[in-house]
């Protein structure tokens, strides 16, 4: 099964975060790892993209506040992005960003998202759309900000998440060693350099 | 393990009713204000005199005008630029809505 990437966007204290963490634990609980820069009880820290192990196996990244350090200088190599991509999608990787805006993504890491979530609260409610990219589907849907949901979340609302190195560089030579190390050969996907 | 990411996001969505071309369609109006000063004339003679008969032949016409609505209205570039932004592909990709001044009586 392959990985996919999910946006969730909204305002700061939005709620969006929060449903990015709800969505990472439910899968953690089902024996999942989940990587991501959040300090979180129970999930692996990374402070790099190459923190993250290779292997078949369904994992969970949530990068929070993902404008920080996904923005555009990032991805001016095609071939580096490609590899990225088809990584995400070959070690099922679940990705889960958060950011304000979407216009704040790496614009081939926004066309690239399955799943969309617009995020917007009030004093009493947090909203959300949550759109199917690919089938043009959405759902809106709501959670109360109740006592027993904040008194349910193991990580500091107020904390701000560190920066992550998302050099696709180093990605890419982890890649290449991890499929040189498995198939005990060069990586025969490996894009001609132009 | 398998667990299949895309599959579980897209049951969670494909169980809501709604969608972007549904609501844009929803939003159109049927009536111009002409249709509805006429209509509301009706609905005042028929709460008056009782006209059972007159009441069925409105309700079917407004069943059937909603399903058959003028889409003229699409020609107009602030529909459009609503639209966009209404659908969110430009939202998602960033593409900001360009707001046109109303030359439009």
């Amino acid at each position: 099964m392959s990985g996919i990437i999910v946006g969730y966007f909204g305002f700061q204290r939005s709620g969006k975060t929060l449903k990015a963490y709800l969505d990472a634990e439910s899968y953690r609980e089902q024996g999942l790892e989940v990587y991501s820069n959040m300090n979180v009880p129970n999930w692996n820290k990374i402070s790099s993209l190459t923190d993250l192990p290779f292997n078949d196996e369904p994992k969970v990244l949530l990068l929070d506040e993902a404008y920080y350090f996904m923005d555009s200088r990032n991805w001016k190599n095609n071939t580096d992005s490609t590899i990225f991509f088809n990584t995400v999608g070959k070690q099922n990787i679940l990705m889960l960003l958060t950011a304000i805006e979407p216009s704040t993504i790496e614009l081939r890491l926004r066309n690239q998202m399955n799943f969309v979530h617009l995020v917007k609260s009030d004093q009493r409610f947090i909203y959300y759309k949550m759109i199917d990219v690919i089938r043009g589907k959405e759902k809106v849907f709501s959670l109360e900000k109740s006592q027993r949901l904040f008194d349910s979340l193991t990580y500091d609302t107020k904390q701000v998440p560190d920066i992550v190195d998302c050099s696709l560089k180093d990605f890419r030579s982890k890649v290449d060693e991890y499929y040189s190390t498995k198939n005990n050969t060069t990586n025969i996907r490996r894009p001609m350099a132009l | 393990m398998n667990i299949d990411f895309e599959q579980e996001f897209a049951k969670f969505v494909s169980g809501g009713d709604s969608s972007a071309i549904k609501d844009i369609y929803a939003i159109i109006p049927a009536l111009n204000n002409t249709q509805i000063k006429i209509m509301n004339t009706l609905n005042y003679y028929i709460k008056k005199y009782e006209l059972h008969d007159l009441k069925e032949v409105i309700e079917d016409y407004s069943k059937s005008i909603v399903k058959n609505k003028n889409l003229n209205l699409m020609s107009s570039m602030n529909v459009k630029n609503l639209l966009k932004a209404y659908t969110q592909e430009e939202l998602i990709k960033g593409i900001k809505v360009n707001t046109q001044p109303n030359k439009e009586g």
